[in-house]
């Protein structure tokens, strides 16, 4: 507080200024303040339907669990074909249920189509076909009360329950007591070190001025004054890293680095497949030379991704960054092929599909595997949300976008021309792709140069892969860790 | 009141506990936002983002120091950014012209209420006004000045003393004309 008598006597009239403000003001406070929860709440969703779809994915594609829909067309074929002996060989149960959804089906049809499937069944050795995915729904429901049943007749009785089981019971509430007071005592101990660290920040703050009084004094050798100040120069560059905002606006650089896994999939969010109903519905759209029955690409199975970028990033508020990256990806996929047809090359006034084409393989045989390669780069815009509020090592939800070039692509396309193909061509894949991004990253080592995270990443094409009749639904997506250096930017 | 509770239930986003802060301090604050601007209006808008930013940093106070102190420094900052960002301020707020009004070491009697007295700081050049809320309201020293407005130490110390002078004036000027019309007989 200034000295002077006038400056004492306006310090104590403005120390009682006092002014109503209008109410105005409150409600846009509330407002601004509500808003952020709303904020919240979206990032929330969006972060739980992303690990939805990764969950979903990682079910599909690593587990092996599920069928695709490739499968699924190739099992139905291969029902329609079968012989009548072995449908009945089927549990009566599975027959039943079959009978319940046909009659379903019928039910919701046109009366054209109830006629002729009536007038069908007429005729001796006729074999109904299924809806499959109609039959799949109702059947899995049927196994998932059967398992809810097992489940129900597995769970133990309380009254029932063995003196151990009680005891084993208690045991785990009291370990999870335990764990909830070790997080306590540790949250007390954290709050006495960062109290430490304030006074010691204000020690420094004062050391200069006493350093600077003893320098002063004239009474020092020289080699105590250098030493006082080397301290002081020392000293200075410690108050300064003190002082430094922790998340100053500056833009901060960093790498990623991001192994995973990509596979093609049959939409830009409901992942599940290709669909090879396609191909059956699109027998010779590409002018080749006619087949009625051609065969049926194999299944996409997932491969080694890769994701290697730069970027910046910048922080927008307390709570979120924003970063635009340079990324170069390297995404893979396998299927099988059959044995070379390169011959048909001399040959592609048959097909105008082969004009452009380098290799040609039989789709029939699935003799060996093939790995399709396709190498990106792209630009990522991400922004970045902290979802708790831990200052060194905080867990945000990350979203954005991002335009791709497709660079390099070595990849078998398949066509139904000539009994089905594989051609390797660079023409019918779209060079220009578009990815929604999403991934969790958590902060686990910072310090005053770098700052390391880690975390799960999900990036769903929005654009198709190929620019085909035939293969319209295909998209690329990629799974992965995604790490990440940032390195603080230069005072 | 017991400040620690209502700023862990403000920490918790409940709605009536951050109404009671505000309740609590938004005269006070006013008053602040009040000498930093040239109008009620831009002084309310000062005190709306500052309350903004009280709420969403509650969990950075420490306990430590007054929460009044606390709320008024980030007052004292937003107001500063305000004045910065402000097209209506910026002009003005510059500390290169040395407008020359006389140095002076009166005291004069003070004898109005605060608000003519803040009205009268609030009638200062911004750069003027600026300065002399900073060292002789807020108890910043030329030191703090300088970094805070990024100016030297010694512009600082001659914006305040020329503020200093032409506010004693102007209260000077005040007292005659009151003690003229006999505005404080019987006082």
């Amino acid at each position: 507080m200034p000295g002077n008598e006038f400056e004492k006597k306006v310090y104590s009239e403005m120390q009682e200024l006092k002014l109503q403000p209008s109410e105005e003001v409150w409600n846009k406070v509330e407002k601004r303040i509500r808003k952020k929860d709303r904020k919240r709440g979206i990032i929330v969703i969006f972060f739980l339907l992303g690990l939805a779809l990764l969950g979903y994915w990682q079910q599909d594609y690593l587990l092996g669990k599920k069928k695709t829909a490739l499968v699924k067309t190739e099992t139905s074929k291969e029902n329609i074909t079968e012989p009548q002996e072995k449908i009945a060989g089927n549990s009566a149960s599975n027959y039943q249920n079959q009978e319940k959804i046909q009659e379903k089906i019928i039910a919701d049809e046109k009366p054209e189509i109830k006629q002729l499937k009536t007038n069908l069944k007429t005729i001796p050795g006729y074999i109904p076909v299924i809806n499959k995915k109609k039959e799949g729904k109702v059947v899995k429901n049927i196994s998932e009360l059967d398992q809810v049943k097992d489940k129900f007749q597995k769970t133990p009785d309380p009254e029932a329950m063995s003196s151990q089981q009680r005891k084993d019971s208690v045991s785990t509430i009291n370990s999870r007591l335990n764990f909830k007071e070790e997080a306590e005592r540790k949250k007390e101990a954290d709050t006495d070190t960062a109290l430490s660290v304030i006074k010691i920040n204000e020690q420094l703050k004062e050391a200069p001025d006493k350093i600077k009084a003893v320098a002063a004094s004239d009474s020092l050798p020289d080699s105590v004054a250098l030493a006082v100040d080397l301290a002081k120069k020392l000293i200075d560059s410690a108050v300064s890293a003190v002082q430094r905002k922790p998340g100053s606006n500056k833009w901060k650089w960093g790498i990623l680095f991001s192994p995973g896994i990509s596979s093609i999939n049959a939409n830009s969010f409901s992942i599940g497949g290709t669909k090879s109903a396609d191909y059956l519905s699109n027998p010779n759209t590409s002018g080749g030379t006619p087949n009625p029955s051609p065969a049926l690409p194999s299944e996409n199975k997932a491969g080694f991704a890769l994701r290697l970028g730069l970027f910046i990033q910048k922080r927008v508020s307390l709570h979120s960054n924003f970063s635009l990256g340079l990324n170069y990806s390297f995404y893979t996929n396998h299927i099988r092929k059959g044995a070379g047809r390169d011959s048909l090359l001399n040959n592609f006034s048959q097909s105008s599909v082969l004009q452009d084409a380098s290799r040609v393989y039989s789709v029939s045989g699935a003799a060996s595997r093939f790995t399709n390669y396709y190498h990106l780069i792209e630009l990522p815009v991400m922004f970045q949300w902290k979802l708790n509020k831990n200052k060194t090592k905080p867990l945000a939800v990350n979203f954005g976008f991002s335009a791709g070039w497709l660079v390099a692509v070595d990849a078998l396309v398949y066509d139904t021309s000539f009994g089905g193909i594989y051609y390797k061509s660079k023409n019918p894949f779209n060079k220009t792709v578009f990815n929604l991004s999403t991934g969790l990253s958590w902060t686990f080592l910072t310090s005053n140069k770098i700052q390391c995270t880690i975390g799960p990443s999900i990036d769903l094409q929005l654009s198709r892969l190929l620019n085909s009749p035939l293969d319209k639904n295909k998209y690329l997506h990629f799974t992965g860790i995604q790490s990440t250096i940032i390195f603080s930017a230069k005072k | 009141m017991d400040y620690q509770k209502l700023v862990k239930d403000c920490s918790r986003e409940i709605p009536s506990a951050q109404r009671q802060l505000y309740d609590h301090f938004a005269q006070t604050m006013l008053g602040v936002c009040f000498r930093y601007t040239k109008s009620v209006a831009d002084a309310e808008d000062v005190l709306q983002d500052g309350f903004v930013k009280v709420f969403k940093n509650i969990d950075q106070y420490k306990q430590e120091g007054e929460l009044g102190g606390w709320i008024r420094r980030i007052m004292v900052t937003t107001a500063l950014n305000y004045l910065k960002k402000n097209a209506r301020y910026r002009y003005d707020f510059s500390f290169e012209n040395e407008n020359l009004h006389p140095v002076t070491d009166d005291n004069p009697e003070i004898k109005m209420t605060g608000k003519e007295l803040a009205g009268l700081i609030r009638q200062l050049p911004v750069g003027y006004q600026t300065i002399f809320n900073l060292h002789a309201i807020e108890g910043y020293t030329h030191v703090e000045i300088g970094k805070l407005l990024g100016i030297n130490e010694g512009t600082s110390r001659s914006q305040y003393a020329r503020a200093r002078a032409l506010l004693i004036s102007w209260i000077k000027k005040n007292n005659e004309i009151n003690f003229k019309t006999g505005a404080y007989a019987g006082k």
